[in-house]
């Protein structure tokens, strides 16, 4: 009879542990246990039954309704053991109303308060344009994903017909929206016909004009602008100066005349027909020796770095 | 501008802001005479005085005549200037009642207007600086008025002290689009702001909770934001307000509002708003009865084109608008139900040609 006690004990064990897993819903089907109900089901089957009861008043805490009815699936499958290891997958199944399911629901929250906010942000804002953009930009997001293609296919025919308003050859400057006054339009537009026929550089068309316009005026006139053109840039240097933004070496993007001229390099040191002699040598540039060798200077550089090349490769 | 001869004839003093501001669009001069010539206390009232001192800022060579009672006045427009301006509002009425004629004429002035009023920011017998921020400015959007749209609350001011502050800034066009806007949609979502100035900051929660309960029935898209304004910023007197806006899938907005009482609860403030609201989208149509003038006004004032507008009923104010357009501009609207079929039906479909307005006085390009 201890034999069999202990068997029972063991078993109380099991059912335990069994109700304590399928409390989590875990897909393990009992083994062991189904065996020694096999051999000892009738003679346990009532203690068991007794012993279900103090058990399901424990375990009530864990969702009451469902383990007590696995519970009872067991039992009632110990006479009928054929069908048992059906009935225990279906007891699980039954479990299913208990689940209670903690969606993610933390990240989401977040992210609606960021936009929340954004979308409070825009319509207490003082610009109208954003009071209503912002409506705008918040149904968007629910679009579909077609509405969201088209749109892509929209924004690329909108980039294709900018990209075709704006390198029209004349449009620039005739644009209506620049709100330049007709002798700015009529200068701009000479410019850029500079610019096009290629006697300009491109962006320098409108300066060439106005220069030739200038040269037209009387000296005096045309010392003026020259002179007042010098002051402006003085007075931008010295506001860049009070800002705290200049530094000799940005010389270069405030004066706007003397940058384009480029200062010729004077050559220092004796000059000699050819060459520069300082320091007790005489320098030679590589366009002064090519001068004289009769070489084009692209040329020869060419023939003599596949010569190294060649070189290179009889080596190996 | 004023051209010699063409003078338009009014009396009383009711309507005197829409017809003062029809005269400056169209260069007409007006006479307004028997100005409350049978009241105790006859002639032009504060508001309506600063009102002219206002638009005599605004523009430049305008001349105003006003009789030794006060009774008559003679306005031979000048042009738009516009530029930085600003103006202490009388206390008889808030800023609304200023801006509302000037933000027709905003954007056929010469320059940018940056416009600073002073005095009681909302009330209850014009529009608020909220309703005019998020409702009105979005109805100039319509017509291509956008870039540089602005209405900066910077001080609220509440009845009786005010000590309000608002920065008005428009931007000026050549030339307003014509309207073609038939759809009204359906309502999406609703939104609002809820204010309280010198009283219990709760109190605007309170009348949040009050209209959600009305309106949380209907549309789950609904937020009401409550505006915090502290210390200088929020006037010399106390006082809360409610102002609701609903918009519609074709970005149709109606709203409403309703402002603090004494003896009243935020409750029942924030309720007859809700209420307002609801009726006045049970008026239908694509704009506010609020702002059915203005719509119309920048319709006619659109290129040669027709434009269209489907509307609710129009408001007393409406009719003698479209009557007073007529005698200014000689333009008059073709009004015909918007849906035959349906004899319940009041919405009505206006269309007009437009006379295309265009901005003389904007700085020439």
């Amino acid at each position: 009879m201890a034999d069999t006690d202990q068997q029972r004990l063991l078993e109380l064990l099991h059912a335990h542990g069994q109700k304590f897993l399928d409390s989590f819903d875990l897909p393990s089907p009992p083994t062991k246990k189904r065996k020694t109900h096999e051999n000892h089901a009738l003679a346990t089957s009532n203690v068991v039954e007794a012993e279900s009861d103090e058990e399901e008043s424990e375990w009530l805490g864990f969702g009451g309704h469902g383990s007590k009815s696995s519970y009872e699936s067991d039992n009632e499958t110990d006479n009928s053991f054929d069908q048992g290891d059906d009935g225990f997958t279906a007891s699980s199944s039954t479990r299913l109303p208990d689940v209670i399911v903690f969606s993610d629901t933390q990240s989401k929250s977040a992210e609606k308060k960021i936009m929340d906010t954004a979308q409070k942000k825009a319509f207490m804002s003082s610009k109208a344009s954003k009071v209503t953009a912002a409506q705008i930009a918040g149904s968007s997001s629910v679009k579909k994903d077609d509405d969201v293609d088209e749109e892509r296919t929209n924004l690329q025919n909108d980039a294709i017909l900018h990209r075709l308003l704006h390198t029209k050859l004349l449009s620039g400057s005739l644009h209506p929206d620049l709100n330049l006054s007709h002798a700015q339009r009529e200068k701009a537009l000479a410019g850029r016909v500079l610019e096009l026929s290629g006697s300009a550089r491109l962006g320098k068309g409108e300066k060439i004009t106005r220069e030739t316009e200038r040269n037209k005026a009387a000296k005096r006139v045309r010392e003026g602008l020259l002179r007042k053109k010098e002051e402006r840039d003085m007075a931008q240097i010295e506001e860049a100066k009070n800002l705290g933004n200049y530094h000799p070496s940005l010389k270069k993007l405030y004066d706007s005349e003397k940058s384009e001229t480029g200062r010729k390099k004077r050559d220092r040191g004796l000059g000699m027909g050819i060459g520069r002699f300082s320091g007790g040598t005489l320098t030679l540039s590589r366009e002064e020796i090519n001068s004289v060798t009769g070489r084009a200077s692209r040329g020869g550089r060419g023939r003599g770095s596949r010569g190294q090349s060649n070189r290179g490769r009889g080596r190996k | 501008m004023a051209q010699t001869g063409s003078l338009v004839h009014f009396h009383g003093h009711q309507y005197l802001r829409q017809r003062l501001v029809l005269s400056i669009l169209s260069g007409k001069s007006v006479r307004v005479d028997k100005i409350r010539s049978d009241d105790k206390n006859p002639g032009l009232r504060d508001y309506e005085i600063s009102l002219l001192r206002l638009l005599e800022k605004v523009t430049n060579g305008t001349v105003i005549e006003i009789s030794v009672t006060g009774t008559a006045i003679l306005l031979k427009p000048g042009i738009i200037a516009g530029g930085s301006v600003s103006h202490d509002c009388p206390l008889s009425r808030s800023v609304g009642y200023f801006l509302e004629p000037l933000i027709m004429l905003a954007p056929f002035a010469k320059k940018p207007f940056q416009l600073t009023l002073r005095g009681i920011t909302t009330d209850d017998n014009d529009l608020s600086a909220d309703l005019i921020r998020t409702v009105t400015l979005p109805h100039l959007q319509l017509f291509g008025i956008s870039d540089g749209l602005e209405l900066r609350i910077k001080k609220r001011g509440a009845p009786p002290e005010g000590g309000g502050e608002v920065q008005f800034l428009c931007p000026i066009v050549k030339q307003v689009k014509t309207l073609n806007f038939v759809e009204p949609g359906k309502i999406k979502r609703i939104r609002g702001i809820a204010h309280a100035v010198r009283v219990n900051p709760q109190f605007s929660n309170r009348m949040i909770d009050a209209s959600r309960s009305v309106l949380n029935r209907y549309i789950p898209d609904i937020y009401l934001y409550s505006d915090v304004y502290k210390g200088e910023e929020s006037g010399k007197s106390p006082g809360y307000a409610l102002s609701i806006l609903a918009e519609s899938t074709t970005s149709v907005i109606h709203c409403s509002e309703a402002v603090s009482k004494p003896g009243v609860t935020p409750e029942e403030i924030a309720l007859t708003a809700t209420h307002a609201l609801l009726s006045e989208i049970r008026q239908g149509g694509c704009v506010d009865r609020k702002h059915q003038n203005l719509v119309l006004l920048m319709m006619i004032l659109g290129s040669e084109d027709v434009g269209r507008c489907r509307m609710g009923e129009p408001s007393v104010r409406t009719i003698q608008f479209l009557r007073d357009i007529k005698s200014f501009f000689g333009i008059s609207f073709k009004i015909v139900p918007a849906e035959p079929s349906e004899p319940s039906s009041t919405e009505l479909l206006f269309s007009c040609y437009g006379a295309g307005y265009i901005n003389v006085n904007r700085s020439l390009a």
